[in-house]
């Protein structure tokens, strides 16, 4: 398999597809939109109720276009 | 998804969580071939939630136990909704190849799946094109498909726990006699350094080696 020389790249996106892909929208707004939330991030996850459900395709289909690259440069990805 | 809790969940931290906090998981951790990348930035997200480990299990007994990738993917994109102009866009393929990875680790996962689809010279990586940038090629087709698949799989155990859906975080039975029997027991049958005796995870141990 090592030699198959597999990109780096094209490996690349894994973990941002889950934890950097939607991200953009709203940290771009943030600093217009509304004041800079204090404390920390377990008060926030105690905080997500009632829950809002995911919408789970739209989910997986940002994950995979991030995996893709769509996001690459404002996502900030490496490699 | 951050964004979409973000977004659900004005006036919290979720807005401010540095983007590509987690790029550092690609390839098995800077590609070193290691942990997926994908289980790595799923059980960040599951942190950040504070979900319980029986969640976080769940999800990664799913990824360890699912023949990956499925055809989830795929289906989405016959919908004919995708957003397709304006990027460097590839077509998911039809009917790809399935294996079980048996591990979280990316060097283990990724191999089961090319001999799986017939080795990186085999008919399904030709449909790729020659070469070494048919490998390359096939192999993003499948690891995209894979963090589709456990996007998706997240979402739907995040909107469970929340509506208080039992989750049972079963891990495979394997793992209760780890340290009772083969590599890790001891009766060690390969060299010992090589399996970390007296050491067990909750990764199955039966089958294969998860290295």
């Amino acid at each position: 398999m090592e030699g198959t020389k597999l990109s780096r790249r094209q490996f690349l996106g894994g973990t941002a597809a889950v934890a950097a892909a939607s991200v953009l929208p709203a940290v771009s707004t943030a600093g217009t939109a509304m004041a800079t939330p204090a404390g920390k991030l377990a008060d926030s996850a105690a905080a997500l109720t009632p829950w809002v459900p995911i919408d789970v395709e739209k989910a997986a289909r940002r994950g995979w276009e991030t995996y893709k690259g769509r996001y690459n440069a404002s996502d900030g990805q490496s490699g | 998804m951050l964004g979409q809790i973000a977004e659900n969940f004005p006036g919290t931290l979720f807005n401010q969580v540095p983007k590509g906090l987690f790029n550092f998981g690609g390839a098995g951790i800077n590609a070193w071939r290691s942990t997926c990348g994908v289980p790595i930035g799923t059980g960040a997200l599951l942190a950040q939630l504070g979900a319980p480990q029986n969640v976080k299990d769940e999800l990664f007994a799913w990824y360890e136990k699912t023949a990956l990738p499925t055809e989830a993917c795929r289906t989405s994109y016959e919908k004919g909704d995708w957003e397709t102009p304006g990027w460097t866009f590839v077509v998911p393929k039809k009917n790809i190849p399935q294996a079980v990875p048996k591990t979280l680790l990316c060097h283990a996962s990724l191999g089961r799946w090319v001999e799986a689809a017939g080795g990186p010279d085999g008919a399904w990586v030709k449909t790729f094109g020659t070469g070494t940038d048919a490998i390359t090629k096939a192999a993003s087709d499948r690891c995209g498909k894979l963090v589709f698949d456990m996007v998706q799989k997240l979402a739907e155990l995040i909107n469970d726990w929340k509506a208080g859906v039992p989750i049972a975080g079963k891990l495979d039975p394997a793992v209760a006699t780890c340290l009772t029997a083969g590599c890790h027991g001891g009766n060690y049958d390969v060299m010992v350094e090589n399996c970390a005796p007296h050491v067990n995870g909750k990764m199955k141990c039966d089958e294969s080696c998860h290295q």
